[in-house]
């Protein structure tokens, strides 16, 4: 979806009025990567007011067509305002737009961080016990996030288990697009028996990031520079973004460091221990992780479905579906079907 | 089965790329484009080499699993539901034929998409 010169006008009167003085859009371009959202690199120059200077930006909206459970920008907007609030390591929110009149749909607008975020270049760095070290405690502060008011009000508490809620939302999502898996159905119906059938007690329900994984946050040198993508962000167990960091899938391909591909799992695990008051239990995250592929793959279903029906065709989209086999085959080997593989 | 877009698909989409047909979201990113057309091909072309012994395969096992004469795609759908019923898979007197057969195929088409990620496996 591209951006024409009168939206980018439009995009200049927009924040002309947000900054109560003339702004100068310097550049303005798709940034690589975001197929569920689109982000863009703006660089505008502000002549007085409040904020006068060079300001490096990123804004970000809605793809042509959206995904399942993934947040309007708007919430998502919410989202971020209250991480940074609380003091999680996040993009400085700026602006929200919602009028689809200025660039075609909701948007919202973040200070550009400095870095690297491609997941398949940072596994090719050296082991990094410190950045998975802070990438652990980032993590706790975020279990930690406690709305205020009604803040963030939109996220529906679980009232049962968070799991097989889960297992009832990708079956959901699987009918929506017609698709039938058995390999997937094959997991949804392990998780369905191995889940606990309660409601966790309240302080085991925590804010979930939903997306924390490698490729969602920025690495500048050694440091973490912020925690990227807040779209599926809502309720559920600490251990489903522990496994979504761990689970194979996003190690791209540096299986061998456990941990998001960049260290082993002990000092991602000690540091989330030590930061959050919590004791990690392995069975639990064996657990999530058997989830994290059934979700990634529904999830690329999803996107597959986009190119192949939803009327936008786009090479990474298509190729999209070939990574699904993979994530089955991952389901199926930590769920001990063929093979002799132990589940 | 295999997924849409089919490795033929593919290639009908990066003729059209190749062709000049500006209505495919391409990544900005020359490189990782190339890469991306790249695959496609590999895809297609491991599909091609493959062949249809796979879905034969497929077909022949759901029929003795399910013992029904249907399309491989209702054979599919049919297995799906039953798993989510709990008629077979997890837990049920077969799962072993069962999980059995959804290993071999999600291992005939990991062949086809990326057997690269069967090597750390022990799988090759």
């Amino acid at each position: 979806m591209g951006v024409n010169k009168d939206a980018r006008d439009r995009l200049r009167d927009f924040l002309t009025k947000a900054a109560e003085s003339a702004v100068t859009i310097t550049d303005f371009r798709r940034l690589p990567g975001g197929a569920v959202q689109e982000n863009w690199l703006l660089d505008i120059t502000v002549a007085g007011g409040d904020w006068p200077g060079k300001h490096n930006l990123v804004l970000r909206r809605d793809a042509a067509t959206p995904v399942a459970a993934s947040h309007g920008r708007l919430q998502e907007f919410q989202i971020l305002k209250l991480a940074h609030k609380t003091g999680v390591t996040v993009p400085t929110p700026c602006l929200m737009g919602e009028d689809p009149a200025v660039i075609g749909g909701p948007f919202f607008i973040m200070h550009r961080l400095t870095g690297e975020a491609a997941g398949h270049r940072l596994v090719k760095r050296p082991p990094d016990d410190a950045l998975v070290g802070a990438l652990g405690a980032e993590l706790a502060k975020i279990h930690a996030i406690r709305p205020e008011g009604k803040a963030l009000s939109f996220l529906d508490r679980p009232q049962n288990s968070p799991a097989l809620d889960a297992v009832a939302r990708y079956r959901h999502w699987l009918d929506d697009l017609g698709a039938a898996r058995p390999a997937l159905e094959w997991g949804l119906r392990w998780l369905e028996l191995k889940a606990p059938e309660k409601a966790p007690e309240k302080a085991d329900v925590v804010f979930c990031h939903r997306d924390f994984r490698t490729g969602n946050y920025m690495v500048d040198g050694s440091r973490m520079t912020g925690i990227l993508d807040w779209e599926f962000a809502g309720w559920g167990e600490p251990e489903e973004d522990l496994a979504w960091f761990c689970a194979r899938c996003w190690r791209f391909g540096a299986d061998e460091r456990e941990a998001g591909g960049i260290a082993d799992r002990k000092p991602f695990y000690d540091a989330y221990e030590q930061a959050s008051g919590r004791t990690i239990d392995p069975a639990r995250i064996a657990f999530w992780e058997v989830m994290a592929h059934v979700r990634w793959a529904v999830i690329a279903c999803q996107q597959a479905a986009r190119h192949v029906c939803g009327g936008e065709e786009s090479l990474e989209l298509a190729l999209t579906a070939h990574v699904v086999p993979e994530l089955e085959l991952e389901v199926l080997r930590l769920t001990g079907a063929g093979e002799g593989e132990a589940a | 089965m295999r997924d849409r877009p089919t490795g033929e698909e593919l290639l009908a989409l990066v003729e059209r790329i190749e062709g000049g047909d500006g209505s495919i979201i391409l990544p900005d990113d020359e490189r990782y484009k190339e890469l991306m057309i790249a695959g496609a091909r590999a895809i297609a072309e491991r599909q091609r080499d493959i062949g249809d012994g796979p879905e034969k395969r497929e077909l022949r096992e759901l029929t003795r699993i399910l013992g029904a004469e249907v399309s491989l795609a209702d054979l599919n759908k049919t297995l799906a539901a039953a798993i989510r019923a709990g008629d077979h898979g997890p837990g049920t007197a077969d799962s072993a034929a069962v999980g059995r057969h959804l290993w071999q195929t999600a291992l005939e088409r990991v062949r086809e998409s990326n057997p690269k990620v069967l090597g750390p496996l022990g799988l090759e």
